[in-house]
């Protein structure tokens, strides 16, 4: 039998099964959108291309929608016309629950009955409609809950897989909870306007006036902290991500994705983050042999520009550093400045008792005793160097992050600027070519500069061709390099201010190096910001600090 | 004088930060002599309509400044008869985002909503408002009312900004299938709001009042048709920003002496125009007026003019003002922004005609999903019906989105295209 398939809690599910239907929330995440940009625009958001995407692939023939938001019901009109679907059936609800509004959903429910008893050839079944009511059931004890935009199977998979807690899905559809029918419903009319009356009690989505209901799911003693999932170009969640970044009072963490399972391995790093910051007691890789080496420790951190190694003796000292570029492999990059590193200390492999790697490259990288994301290594390397750091700015090639850390260097608070290029090593890197400058000159280029020029595009793309332009009026390169800055301060301390930052403050990563940079985030921040001498080895600092920890 | 305006959005934006107060002040000021700049020198190609259309806009902005104790924060597509019956100034988020972006003062607002953790795919008009409100630049209003059409963005800017304020607010909620039984619905509503606002104010707002409002409504929308019909045959020229100052006056504004007076004067200016000349633009959604090389292709050109815009004409319906519930709730509801977006194309292709355009702009604002939704169904139609239609993505007031190159390049040759058509030549 064909699927029906349905993507907001307030479809009206078991009516469908009652008229012979079966039905299947609609959490497709698709390779890509080709055919959806085809027939609608690329810049809807991820979720509504996803629907489109799945039936013009021929997965959906049966799609029962709401008019969730502007996004939806434009999938809706675009479906209409190039669907092809067998049934198709956009509910209207008000955005209230009173009465007009109950009165309403009744009639819809009514009307969406009529259209698919016709379509089906099947009339209501009471028995169905009953049994198709389905207890909710839900981890007991400590728990995180996922919030937000709707996260489907695949990326919920990856949240229990990383997570040291049970994981509630509580996000759009997967919180539906409608009780089961009173024992005398009624006749059909009297049904619906219950059923009507229950669908409009759950606990309200965004798209509700009044939403205050949904504090219950944050509200709860067993709750430990939370994930915040937006979709990119949904906005309703990111304005309550925004509210309980003030009222939240246990840890959370800020995900989006564009409803593909791309970036993975971005998102596998901030969810392994938060995971250390909710249990950061380092364990030892599972399957590894007793303590041997010679008392020292290795941190690799294999990052998108380079692969930075700390060799640190039991003592705390760096005996070794090494900066390699990471090259095309990151394993066999991470394999040179291990052994240059440890060619500079005199020592070989086996004198290593424990490493520990860290950066994107982490997973590939098959040595050591254990990987651990690279914003917990930061926060470590940090606190090492300056016990007093509370705000770590971290600008490397491919992301820019800002961690928070407490008294202990324990992690608070972190978030990350990624699949952007702008405000990143990358950028500064892009713009230097085009002004025909090597970093090092780009670092101080923007120190002396007399006219105050705004860089207005965030985009990579756009702002190079602002550079362009801004060079055919013979602009000074000063003035130009110095907008430069600004606007990846800009962009950088909007991150701060996200994340609460607090002094003192540290800079961290290779765009550290950049003294225009620096001076303007410290400018922006009006407090003082730290470049320690080994910025760019944070990293694999933090990760030798581990390897210590592990050793011992 | 750009750079006077950039001066002045950079010290608005500094001010900010350090006394919101005195950032008011300034931008109140900064209002003040803009509206003397518009009534004693508007500009050489000006049209007195186009004059009278900004001057009442800016008018509107220099209130909820000066005044804010009668000054009701209200959504773009929100019947505004019953405040000005109570004599209240209606304060639009949208338009206060658009003079924002047009004082040059936007990027430090967007940046704090960025701050905030807020979407940067939100609507920039919303974006920037937002900031504003919450930096202090705005003055806390009376209440808040707001319609759910005809975007998600009203749902979210209102109820953030009522918590912020911490002022009531009342939200017209309008089904999204157009029929008369949504009209009672919407109307049963704006009978209940203007209870709200009476209870709030404590005055009473006179049915009379109300009426002489409604009609004056029901006669600028008239007149306004007719001028659509009339500019057919002629050619105005004007400006893309014009087109935004006329969509306030037909929307917030409508409703108000002076607002008919501008349709009056469309008419006149109609009545006397020169015969119709070289290629002639359908406008969809806002304008991105801050995108000079754009406004180089639009602006007083003999040769490319916007003859329509959407905003302006969406809700142009004929309804009865002895009625004036029943005649507020029918222009929401049978609103082009309504219902399914094949409405929308609908009422621009009859429009298109009415006026008899070359061709059609479909203005992808960023984050207007309901724009960007229909973009390609738009295409198809207008094309269809022989009509080219230019899918343009760009965005009405943010500045950092930047790419005014490529939205010139595209406009330059879908005019050299419909030119090419026309036997012009490109």
């Amino acid at each position: 039998m064909e699927t029906t398939w349905y993507i907001c809690k307030y479809t009206p599910v078991e009516l469908l099964e009652a008229l012979g239907g079966r039905c299947q929330v609609l959490d497709y995440m698709p390779e890509d959108f080709g055919l959806s940009d085809q027939v609608s625009h690329p810049n809807l958001c991820g979720f509504g291309k996803a629907c489109i995407q799945a039936c013009l692939e021929g997965k959906v023939r049966e799609l029962v929608l709401v008019n969730c938001c502007d996004t939806i019901r434009g999938a809706y009109d675009v479906l209409l016309s190039h669907g092809k679907l067998d049934f198709l059936f956009l509910m209207d609800m008000l955005h209230c629950g009173d009465a007009c509004a109950r009165e309403k959903t009744k009639g819809e429910l009514i009307r969406l009955a009529r259209a698919y008893a016709a379509y089906k050839g099947t009339e209501f079944d009471p028995e169905a409609f009953r049994a198709a009511f389905q207890p909710r059931r839900r981890p007991a004890g400590p728990y995180l809950s996922v919030l937000g935009g709707r996260v489907g199977e695949g990326l919920f998979s990856l949240m229990e897989e990383t997570m040291p807690l049970p994981v509630r899905n509580d996000t759009c559809v997967h919180n539906r909870d409608v009780p089961p029918p009173p024992e005398e419903p009624g006749d059909f009319d009297a049904l619906m306007d219950w059923y009507a009356g229950e669908l409009l009690g759950q606990l309200p989505c965004m798209r509700m006036t009044d939403a205050a209901g949904r504090k219950r799911l944050y509200n709860d003693p067993d709750l430990r902290g939370v994930i915040y999932h937006t979709v990119k170009f949904c906005d309703y969640y990111g304005f309550e991500y925004s509210r309980l970044r003030h009222e939240l009072s246990v840890p959370m963490l800020k995900v989006e994705t564009d409803y593909t399972l791309q970036s993975g391995g971005q998102l596998r790093t901030r969810l392994e983050a938060f995971a250390e910051q909710l249990a950061p007691e380092p364990e030892r890789r599972k399957g590894r042999g007793p303590v041997t080496g010679k008392g020292y420790f290795a941190g690799v951190d294999s990052g998108s520009t380079s692969t930075d190694v700390v060799i640190l003796d039991k003592d705390r000292n760096i005996v070794a550093q090494a900066i390699l570029p990471t090259g095309a492999g990151a394993a066999a990059g991470a394999q040179r400045a291990l052994e240059q590193a440890l060619g500079q200390a005199g020592l070989t492999e086996a004198d290593i008792t424990a490493c520990v790697t860290t950066g994107y490259g982490r997973a590939a990288v098959q040595m050591g005793e254990k990987s651990i994301t690279e914003i917990t290594c930061h926060a470590k390397g940090a606190h090492f160097l300056d016990p007093s750091v509370r705000t770590i700015i971290d600008i490397g090639g491919q992301d820019s992050k800002v961690i928070r850390v407490d008294e202990g260097g324990n992690v608070v608070n972190f978030v990350m600027n990624d699949k952007c290029a702008a405000g990143t090593g990358r950028f500064l890197e892009l713009m230097a070519r085009t002004l025909e400058l090597t970093m090092d000159e780009m670092s101080t280029a923007g120190l002396e500069w007399r006219e105050d020029i705004a860089i207005s595009s965030m985009c990579t793309v756009f702002a190079e061709s602002e550079v362009v332009s801004l060079i055919a009026q013979n602009k000074s390169r000063a003035d130009i390099v110095h907008g430069l800055n600004e606007s990846v301060a800009a962009k950088t301390c909007a991150l701060v201010r996200r994340v609460g930052g607090e002094p003192a403050y540290m800079m961290t990563g290779g765009v550290s190096k950049n003294q225009g940079v620096a001076q303007a985030i410290r400018r922006r921040l009006g407090a003082p910001l730290a470049v320690p001498e080994q910025a760019q080895l944070n990293g694999a600092l933090g990760a030798a600090l581990f390897a210590l920890e592990l050793g011992d | 004088m750009p750079d006077i305006i950039k001066t002045f959005g950079g010290i608005v934006q500094k001010e900010c930060r350090r006394s919101p107060g005195r950032a008011q002040a300034l931008l109140k000021l900064g209002y003040r002599a803009q509206k003397l700049r518009l009534i004693a020198a508007p500009g050489k190609h000006t049209t007195k309509a186009a004059q009278m259309a900004a001057v009442q806009t800016t008018a509107s902005m220099i209130a909820p400044l000066a005044h804010p104790e009668r000054a009701a924060m209200a959504s773009l597509f929100l019947p505004c008869e019953p405040l000005q019956a109570a004599g209240l100034h209606p304060y639009s988020c949208e338009g206060f985002g658009c003079f924002l972006a047009g004082t040059q003062a936007e990027q430090a607002f967007l940046q704090y909503a960025e701050s905030e953790g807020l979407p940067d795919t939100f609507c920039s008009y919303h974006r920037v408002f937002i900031g504003a409100a919450e930096l202090g630049l705005m003055p806390r209003p009376r209440f808040i009312l707001n319609t759910t059409l005809a975007c998600d963005a009203n749902l979210l800017t209102f109820r953030r900004l009522a918590e912020y304020f911490g002022v009531p607010q009342f939200v017209v909620d309008v089904p999204y299938e157009p029929s008369e039984e949504a009209v009672d619905y919407v109307a049963g509503q704006l009978r209940e709001m203007v209870k709200f606002i009476e209870g709030q104010t404590g005055q009473a707002i006179s049915e009379e009042a109300l009426s002489a409002a409604v009609a004056r409504s029901q006669r600028s929308m008239d007149n306004f048709d007719r001028y659509i019909t009339l500019r057919a045959d002629r050619s105005i020229l004007g400006e893309l920003t014009g087109e935004m100052f006329s969509a306030f006056t037909l929307h917030t504004l409508l409703g108000t002496p002076e607002t008919e007076a501008y349709t009056k004067q469309c008419l006149k200016e109609a009545e006397s125009a020169p015969p119709a000349s070289g290629v002639r633009l359908l406008w969809m959604h806002t304008t991105p007026f801050w995108v000079a090389p754009l406004r180089a292709v639009t602006d007083f050109n003999p040769a490319v003019q916007v003859v329509a815009c959407d905003m302006c004409f969406e809700g142009l319906v004929k309804a009865d003002p002895a009625k004036p519930y029943d005649a507020m709730a029918r222009r929401v509801v049978y609103s082009a922004f309504n219902g399914p977006v094949s409405r929308r194309i609908q009422r621009g292709l009859e429009a298109a005609r009415q006026v008899r355009a070359d061709g059609v702009v479909w203005f992808c604002h960023w984050g207007c999903k309901h724009t960007l939704g229909g973009a390609q169904l738009a295409k198809e139609t207008f094309e269809a019906n022989g009509l080219p239609c230019l899918v343009l993505d760009g965005d009405g007031c943010d500045r950092s989105h930047g790419g005014e190159g490529q939205l010139a390049t595209r406009m330059d040759a879908f005019v050299e295209m419909l030119r090419a058509e026309k036997g012009g030549g490109a």
